[in-house]
């Protein structure tokens, strides 16, 4: 049976490869390639001229590839048509293969076929993780972060490039060192390579850049995210974060006199925000010994629809290595995100949300509870993501209990922050079940009162209780 | 039920009807106020639990709702006094984790979703509730229904119990004041009655009490008492002989089933008394019975030969026992009950703790109020009518009032039969009163005596509203009281700052949580044993001492390693194989209760064992004797290891303006050692306020290195 599979994937595999090569009449006319290093991770942006040298024929798809050592860091790729200088249609992405020797490809599909002789541009976002590495991994509280990153000069690709530039943009004009491949130039904080004319698909050459970047080095290592939805009008959302800094690790002691003098620890975080929904409201943060009293709540004018900001401030700067672990909730009005028509519901919510800036998310455990009695629930996800077997939530005055749909994401950035739908039915006049359930209870228990209360039940006739003398 | 229709349907019903609907009424509106009155702190910060104690118990109760009971009995906890470890399950009172453990999941069978926590926080203002129902139910046998009613609106309020009892504060006194006031209450009714079903859910309900205090002892002799002053007085009946032989069997079996009692009431000397009443009840319903059936002659002779057999058997048993060791001799917290000034002598570790104090004056009238004034009130209407009941409540007050007058804390104990007496009392006063009142012009006894009786109706109005007056200034004292004093919860602090706001300190737990996220999972901390509780429940990590300070010499030593210069402490913590130390300290906010101030009871516990003679208290005071930590201060303390972590860079911050960089704001001193460096620790963590400093053991330096 392994074996056959084995076999299988194979042939599935070597058909898409085949599928992919067939574009082979593709050439990159001009790539213009941004590689952003100002945060903990790395956003390429590139601006692809796409022709299509072939006579006859049109194509449907594009394949961008990412290079073999990258192709384990990638978070997100996302990808737009563009017209003139701006973005026009989101193209659909599809990952078709990852291999060691050539790399991840990725299947962009045009907006519309692209036919022989003519040419499109395509705008692919790409945002990759731990890549940008501290170096030296250990610094003590007074000294800067320095941190490397390996790339390729060359823009990797299936095909043919004719003209390529790249730039670099760093997170400061201070650097250690940075590889050079001629045209090479530096201004401030940007280091631009090219332009390079006519390379071969799948070349590659080491770019490297060793510099200062004091940006927090964030990373939310699990997140379990619970929304529990309510038919009596009330969304409960509640995020458990393990965080940790992971730039580079802080050697030696930690001075708060120096700290409180503001000498170094520049990479360290002392607060972030994150952004809620407009709509939220009674907002806590806390963690397992109690409330965490550091923190400010923006709430913004309802109207204008900006979201509730939450500056977080943990218990303790991070420093590097240093690791937290807290709690935030808050309630959403139900109407604003749950629509229905008759017995059919459909809910939209945030699959994941805003936690600061630059975020990455290791592990995302996301929980949404629906209404007791909800059926046919069907998810509709906006992105690949891992569906786990539904479970059961027993809470206040449940009976049969909640479905909980579960869902696993693994490392999400701020592109993955998108809405989920889930559709399911529900029989409204189930709404009256539960106080009917109090007052058959109280019923019952008052009747049972005055049933013992008005009748005798013991053996021999009571006789007076307190003997008043020997 | 229309509203307008209420007073008419009330109106309707029987006079004894109405009587039951007002009692009900005070007493549900008592309950419901001793519940509202202890949340101070649960609104003013949050759902926390308080202190040092109660963290312990959060930690146990937790361990129990997790793992269930077996586990719990059989625990070994490997996260305290490292290395010993220390057995929790046969070294606590498990009552008040197991009613915790079975709220929580009680309540969470019937899907109400609630944690530990919030079970514990709130678990102490719901017993209060039910002592006021308890103490309704005693007061009412003990006298009659209003003045019941008027003990239980006391009760519900008295500041000596919330202090114990405000929700966060999970500690056992919580529950076991309830435990104590049932069992009373059906002690009473036992006597009262002499059936043995009262007498045995007495048993049931001091074994409650044994499982969840310490306190039992001062039940297990105050009730031989009772029967003991019974006999003497001549009230001996077979009521009593029933009651107590049953109580005393049946409770003694129960309470041996809590493995921390053990054969403790076979054995110890604090347990004989009730053994003694027992025999002697015995003895005394032999000799009712022998004198019913045989003739005075006979009687004599047997009387004589019994006496002397039973009379010297028992002295030698007694005597003998205690030689060969059997009867435990009294342990130092007794001995400290019966002569105060003994742990100060003896026991620096019992004495250093505030609630073993003697209670000084103003305590009495700040906890107590017009109690204090109102309890010989009601002895005096006691002893007017003096019952078997009465007799029991005025031991219970004659008793307590010594015991809280030794020890801060038993004021606890105090409280409720203060707030039974000082019932009796007001109502007796206010039912003489009232019935002078001009509104009862029925009598006509009254028009006779108004002769030599002027102005009877004024004077009557007078004294009543002279009453009204005072209960609602107690009302309001006692509010006041616990809103000040009793609700907050130690562990965030807060302040006003200079343009008002409120300014929180909540380093403590700022300190923990970075323990508890950023050490290694088997680091141990030493710190002063008071924080001990605390680390283990908050930072989850391995401390070497805390409170329940079982073992002195384990305390001693750390108390020498704060007290000894840096590189001797850093071979007795290498012994102790500590990671990190952790220090309070107070000088940067003006925290007084800091390590600095608590150093010299470390130093006498250091010094008062055998490995610490070298630690002399006379080393760190001034030749003049006094305790300074500026320039003049002993030059042992500027260099002890305590000192060193607590002013660690200190000498270069500025903390009031015009004082020189140093000052310390608790002990207003430039401090007189400033730049030192550590050289086998470094500062690992300080909090915001400098309020806990953390610092770790630097590793031996490998060989060969210069």
């Amino acid at each position: 049976m392994k074996i056959l599979s084995l076999i299988c994937c194979i042939l599935l595999g070597t058909v898409a490869l085949i599928q992919a090569d067939s574009n082979a009449d593709l050439i990159n006319a001009k790539v213009d390639r941004t590689i952003d290093l100002t945060s903990h991770l790395v956003r390429v942006t590139s601006l692809i001229t796409v022709e299509n040298k072939a006579t006859s024929g049109s194509l449907k798809s594009y394949t961008y590839t990412v290079e073999p050592a990258h192709a384990k860091s990638v978070a997100f790729v996302g990808a737009h048509s563009v017209e003139g200088k701006k973005q026009k249609a989101k193209l659909n992405v599809v990952e078709v293969s990852k291999d060691s020797e050539r790399g991840s490809l990725y299947r962009v599909d045009f907006s519309e076929e692209l036919s022989a002789g003519k040419s499109a541009q395509i705008q692919v976002e790409v945002v990759l993780f731990g890549l940008v590495r501290p170096y030296p991994e250990e610094i003590s509280q007074h000294e800067k972060q320095l941190v490397v990153f390996k790339g390729n000069h060359f823009y990797y690709s299936l095909y043919p490039t004719r003209s390529q530039t790249t730039s670099v943009n760093l997170a400061s004009d201070k650097t250690e060192s940075y590889s050079q491949l001629k045209p090479t130039s530096k201004s401030d904080s940007t280091i631009t390579y090219g332009p390079y004319e006519s390379s071969k698909p799948f070349e590659q050459n080491e770019l490297s850049v060793h510099f200062e970047n004091s940006s927090p080095f964030l990373t939310v290592t699990n997140l379990h995210r619970i929304i529990e939805v309510s038919l009596w009008g009330n969304i409960a959302v509640e995020e458990t974060i393990d965080m940790s800094h992971t730039g580079a690790k802080l050697k030696g002691s930690f001075s708060r006199f120096d700290y409180m003098r503001r000498q170094g620890g520049q990479s360290s975080v002392k607060a972030f925000k994150t952004l809620l929904p407009t709509a939220a409201a009674d907002v806590y943060y806390r963690d397992e010994i109690g409330n965490i009293s550091t923190s400010n709540l923006r709430v913004p004018s309802k109207s204008k629809g900006e979201p509730v900001e939450l500056e977080l401030r943990p218990r303790f700067p991070l420093f590097g290595g240093w690791k937290t672990h807290y709690t935030v909730g808050y309630n959403l009005p139900v109407y604003q995100y749950l629509h229905n028509s008759g017995s059919n519901f459909a809910l939209k919510v945030k699959l994941l949300d805003h936690v600061y800036d630059d975020q990455l998310i290791e592990n995302a455990d996301i929980k949404i509870i629906l209404p007791e009695y909800a059926s046919n629930i069907e998810v509709v996800a906006p992105y690949k993501v891992d569906r786990r077997p539904d479970q059961k939530h027993f809470t206040y005055l449940d009976t049969v209990g909640r479905p909980v749909v579960v869902i696993n994401k693994k490392y999400a950035v701020e592109n993955h922050v998108q809405d989920i739908k889930i559709k399911f039915t529900y029989n409204k006049l189930m709404l009256i079940q539960k106080p009917i359930l109090v007052i058959v209870f109280f019923f019952v228990l008052f009747f049972a009162a005055i049933l013992i209360s008005k009748f005798d039940f013991s053996i021999v006739p009571q006789v007076q209780e307190h003997a008043k003398s020997d | 039920m229309d509203v307008v229709k209420l007073p008419q349907l009330i109106s309707n019903l029987s006079t004894e009807k109405k009587e039951t609907f007002l009692k009900l009424v005070i007493l549900s509106g008592a309950a419901i106020l001793a519940f509202a009155v202890r949340l101070f702190s649960v609104l003013r910060y949050e759902s926390v639990i308080h202190e040092f104690d109660p963290y312990f118990n959060y930690r146990t109760t937790k361990f129990l709702a997790d793992e269930g009971f077996y586990n719990f009995h059989n625990w070994f906890d490997d996260r305290a006094w490292y290395p010993l470890g220390r057995i929790i399950g046969g070294t606590i009172y498990p009552g008040l984790m197991v009613t915790s453990a079975l709220f929580y999941h009680l309540l969470n069978f019937a899907n109400f979703s609630i944690d530990v926590r919030n079970v514990c926080v709130f678990l102490a203002p719901f017993f209060s509730s039910l002592t006021v129902i308890v103490t309704y139910l005693l007061t009412k046998e003990l006298s009659n229904a209003s003045s019941a009613l008027v003990s239980a609106c006391l009760i519900a309020a008295v500041p000596g119990y919330i202090s114990r009892s405000v929700a966060g504060s999970y500690d056992n006194e919580g529950i076991a004041i309830f435990c104590m006031l049932l069992t009373y209450w059906l002690w009473v009714r036992s006597v009262k009655t002499g059936s043995i079903c009262w007498a045995a859910s007495c048993a049931v309900a001091y074994f409650y009490m044994v499982s969840s205090w310490g306190g039992y002892v001062f039940l297990i002799n105050l009730i031989p008492l009772h029967v003991l002053v019974l006999m003497i007085v001549g009230r001996f009946s077979n009521r009593l002989y029933v009651a107590y032989s049953t109580v005393y069997v049946l409770g003694t079996i129960l309470s041996m089933q809590i493995s921390f009692v053990g054969f403790q009431p076979v054995s110890t000397s604090e347990h004989m008394a009730s053994l003694g009443v027992f025999g002697l009840c015995q003895l005394l319903a032999f000799y009712n019975f022998a004198k019913s059936k045989l003739t005075q002659k006979q009687f004599d002779a047997l009387f004589r030969s019994v006496a002397v057999v039973v009379g010297s058997a028992a002295a030698i048993g007694v005597v003998g026992l205690t030689v060969t060791g059997k009867i435990a001799p009294w342990t130092g917290r007794f001995y400290s009950l019966l002569d105060p000034s003994y742990a100060k002598n003896n026991i620096p570790i019992i004495a250093s703790v505030s609630e073993h104090q003697p209670t000084s004056w103003s305590s009495f009238y700040f906890d107590l109020q017009i109690l204090v004034i109102f309890f010989p009130v009601g002895l005096y209407y006691c002893f007017k009518g003096l019952t078997e009941a009465n007799i029991f409540i005025v031991l219970y007050g004659m008793t307590s009032i010594y015991f809280a007058g030794v020890m801060v804390r038993l004021m606890l104990v105090l409280a409720p039969v203060m707030c039974i007496l000082s019932g009796i009392g007001i109502s007796s006063v206010l039912a003489t009163y009232v019935k002078n009142l001009e509104g009862n012009k029925g009598d006509k006894k009254s028009k006779k005596s108004d002769e030599n009786y002027p102005k009877k109706s004024e004077f009557a109005s007078l004294v009543v509203f002279f009453m009204a007056f005072i209960l609602a200034n107690y009302a309001f004292h006692c509010v006041w009281v616990t809103s000040e004093a009793y609700s907050s919860p130690s562990i965030v602090l807060s302040a006003r700052g200079g343009n008002g706001d409120k300014i929180i300190f909540d380093d403590f737990r700022e300190a923990y949580y970075w323990l508890r996220y950023n050490t290694p999972e088997d680091a141990k901390v030493m710190s002063w044993w008071d924080y001990g509780y605390q680390i283990t429940a908050m930072a989850n990590r391995t401390i070497l001492v805390d409170n329940n300070t079982w073992n002195n010499t384990h305390i001693s030593r750390v108390g020498q390693a704060m007290a000894s210069p840096e590189d001797k402490a850093y071979e007795i913590m290498r012994e102790l194989d500590v990671d990190y130390v952790l220090v309070i300290f107070g000088g940067m906010v003006g925290y007084s209760s800091d390590d600095i101030n608590k150093f010299m009871w470390m130093v006498r516990i250091g010094g008062s064992t055998e490995k610490g003679t070298h630690i002399k208290e006379s080393d760190y005071y001034t030749p003049q004797g006094e305790y300074r930590v500026d320039k003049d201060g002993a030059p042992k303390l500027l260099n002890c290891l305590m000192y060193k972590l607590s002013y660690y860079r200190f000498g270069q911050v500025y903390t009031e303006g015009d004082k020189p960089p140093g000052y310390d704001r608790v002990r207003n001193a430039e401090i007189g050692n400033k730049n030192f460096e550590l050289s086998k620790l470094e500062e690992a963590y300080t909090t915001e306020h400098w309020m806990v400093r953390i610092y770790k053991v630097k590793d031996l330096e490998n060989r060969g290195q210069p």
